[in-house]
């Protein structure tokens, strides 16, 4: 009897002593509340990899290469960090599912995300959870001041819709049609391009939605050709686009064409350089040919890790999200806060100016931030810079 | 007046490049007596058999020849016919042969066939590289190549279909199988080898759809179940078993959905098929040039 009674009394004891061990470690991801370190830096990305173009896959690309970069050097402060990234297809209802699973399973203070309707699906999960959702793709005019939680990389749209419509209106053209994806971007960015024409002198002659996945614009196109615009601001993404710009100039609509930096897709030379010839748009400032670091570093890993040049600005923008995550969880080492969302938070605030990739990113109060902007058209079948960064 | 006119030339655009599609599905519905959802699936897969065919050839802009592109994604939409026939409908048949069993099978080649193709291809569109055809203009009205190619395309598929049923001993035996397949067994028809026959060309009529769409849309998931909507309502309004009937529905629908852009939102126009169909259901059940049924009583 006293034998089993101390033999109970060993596996308890055993028992209870381990599970103080596990307290003490954490599990999953979880970020540490009591200022020491977690076992890792666990970050979400909720981005698009079935569905929406390829561009969801260059930002997990250079996400998972950002993070094993940071690994490599010995991680952050010792501790590694470790992305888990999620296909949220373009779906708002499968992005706030996501962002759900980051939040109670995979316990992450941080979440990239990207598109504008998926993003602002996230903001009552992130304002409830006390989580950062960081921007790198997503331009919709109203995210800025959508939440505190809300940060964003990139300059939200109109930075560069006002950019292409001050050039066509020094160039001399006055009517504009407006063509856009029936969702919030085209609708917010329709109103905000629509206003700052009409204050520029112009004039809107009719705007048009489609949904996405739309790939039969021959009757709208024949109603652009009724009212004989002198340029069109197209803000449709990927495959769309694409088919629009074909068809366009298949059913002999010559107004010209402007869009923004989805524009700039390898397939649109494979599949419609002629038809896109002299069509403007704005880009992120990105130059492949930089010698100085973190630039260098990004094209260099990129080329030895998948082969070949950076295909996109966003692999750029996400690429710089993770560096900027870094630079906030390297601050509050520095003051011993724990690692979690106010505190994040409350460090990118106070950092404000990271180093970037194309040049330095200083966030504003209202979540967005300044990155450099140029303008470039399709010249002899090939994607070309026609104004540098403004 | 050049608006109308315009979406008049889209509408015929529309209604030729889902025509012979049409054909193919009252040819097989008539022989076969089940609404061949997988037909659908049978369009996507000429969609991508035109993008890849696009892929291989000399560096043009065009390609391959359009008709070599035509041909191989005619042949091998037939072969897909073939295949679904033997390997699944038949089988099926001899287990549970009604109209309700085999619309079932049918919608599960469907689903599996949208798996698959996002499988193989994923869920991104893939644009067709640009076409050296070009477009022309007469009076202000942009009247692309593709659109009369499409036009001429179509055309010679229903003069092939009308010879194939008008003019062949295995013509007549899809007729007869269609009017009446018991009779057509007792007089010993064979009956499986026709189901095969109509399915084969059914499916290879897709072909030419699948080149117009491809090349004005380029390829991508979920395009099959659209212009099966289409073909069906042709097929249906034009009056099954028809080939006059589904050329002349399928270029009405085309143009009144068109037509209908002055007024009504592109995305209504789906919603406007079926409500061609609807009238046509309760005012001319038949169809344009489908024949009246008789019903004999004893």
């Amino acid at each position: 009897m006293v034998r089993t009674a101390r033999r109970r009394r060993r596996v308890l004891s055993t028992l209870v002593g381990l599970s103080l061990v596990f307290t003490a470690a954490g599990c999953g991801s979880d970020g540490s509340s009591d200022g020491t370190k977690p076992k890792e830096y666990g970050i979400g990305a909720s981005l698009y990899l079935t569905a929406g173009g390829p561009e969801g896959g260059w930002m997990r690309d250079a996400i998972v290469m950002a993070v094993d970069e940071i690994n490599k050097s010995g991680g952050i402060g010792g501790v590694p960090m470790k992305a888990y990234v999620e296909d949220n297809k373009v779906n708002p209802q499968v992005g706030f599912t996501v962002a759900q699973k980051f939040i109670s399973v995979d316990k992450v203070p941080v979440i990239l995300s990207t598109t504008s309707a998926v993003t602002k699906t996230m903001i009552p999960l992130a304002d409830k959870h006390n989580v950062v959702i960081l921007n790198g793709g997503a331009g919709t005019p109203s995210l800025a001041n959508a939440s505190k939680w809300l940060v964003s990389d990139i300059p939200l749209i109109p930075q560069e819709t006002d950019l292409l419509l001050d050039w066509a209106y020094q160039k001399g053209l006055r009517r504009l049609s407006f063509y856009g994806q029936n969702d919030e971007i085209g609708k917010a960015t329709s109103a905000a391009a629509s206003a700052y024409w009409k204050k520029l002198g112009g004039t809107v002659l009719d705007q048009f939605f489609a949904d996405k996945g739309t790939l039969d614009h021959a009757s709208t196109i024949a109603k652009f050709k009724a009212a004989d615009p002198d340029l069109i601001l197209d803000i449709q993404f990927g495959q769309d686009q694409i088919t629009f710009v074909k068809q366009a100039r298949e059913l002999g609509l010559d107004a010209q064409i402007i869009s923004t930096t989805g524009f700039k897709q390898p397939n649109l030379l494979k599949s419609a350089a002629a038809a896109a010839e002299g069509s403007v748009f704005t880009q992120f400032a990105f130059d492949p040919a930089c010698t100085a670091d973190p630039c260098k570093r990004m094209v260099d890993d990129w080329r030895e890790r998948y082969g070949g040049e950076v295909p996109h600005v966003f692999a750029v923008t996400y690429y710089d999200l993770v560096y900027i995550v870094k630079a906030a969880i390297e601050y509050g080492q520095q003051h011993d806060w724990p690692y979690d969302g106010e505190h994040l938070l409350q460090a990118i605030e106070a950092i404000k100016t990271f180093h970037g990739v194309a040049g330095d990113i200083t966030i504003h109060p209202d979540g967005t931030a300044d990155r450099p902007v140029e303008l470039w058209t399709v010249k002899n079948g090939a994607f070309t810079k026609m104004q540098d960064a403004t | 007046m050049k608006l109308v006119l315009q979406l008049a030339v889209n509408g015929l655009f529309t209604g030729f490049a889902v025509l012979p599609m049409a054909m193919g599905f009252a040819l097989i519905h008539g022989t076969q007596r089940f609404i061949h959802f997988a037909h659908a699936s049978t369009a996507q897969l000429a969609v991508y058999l035109c993008y890849l065919a696009t892929l291989v050839g000399v560096p043009a802009t065009l390609g391959w020849p359009l008709f070599a592109q035509l041909a191989v994604t005619t042949a091998g939409v037939g072969v897909f016919g073939l295949v679904m026939q033997c390997a699944v409908y038949e089988p099926f048949r001899r287990v549970n042969g009604t109209a309700e069993g085999m619309m079932i099978v049918s919608f599960g080649i469907f689903t599996v066939g949208e798996a698959v193709f996002a499988l193989a291809f994923g869920r991104d569109g893939l644009p067709v590289r640009e076409s050296a055809l070009r477009t022309f203009d007469v009076g202000g009205i942009a009247i692309p190549a593709l659109t009369l190619a499409t036009v001429a395309l179509a055309g010679c598929a229903c003069l092939l279909a009308w010879v194939l049923l008008y003019r062949t001993r295995a013509g007549l035996m899809l007729r007869a199988v269609a009017t009446n397949p018991d009779l057509a067994e007792t007089i010993g028809l064979r009956q499986r080898r026709l189901r095969i026959l109509s399915m084969v060309v059914g499916s290879a009529l897709v072909g030419p759809t699948g080149v117009a769409i491809a090349y004005q849309q380029g390829a991508a998931p979920g395009m099959g179940e659209p212009l099966l909507l289409l073909a069906a309502v042709a097929a249906i309004v034009g009056g099954l078993g028809s080939v006059l009937g589904a050329a002349v529905a399928a270029a009405m629908i085309g143009v009144v959905q068109n037509l209908a852009l002055l007024r009504l939102d592109p995305r209504w126009q789906t919603a406007l098929a079926f409500a061609v169909l609807f009238a046509f259901l309760v005012c001319r059940p038949r169809g344009l040039f489908g024949e009246r049924q008789r019903e004999v009583q004893v």
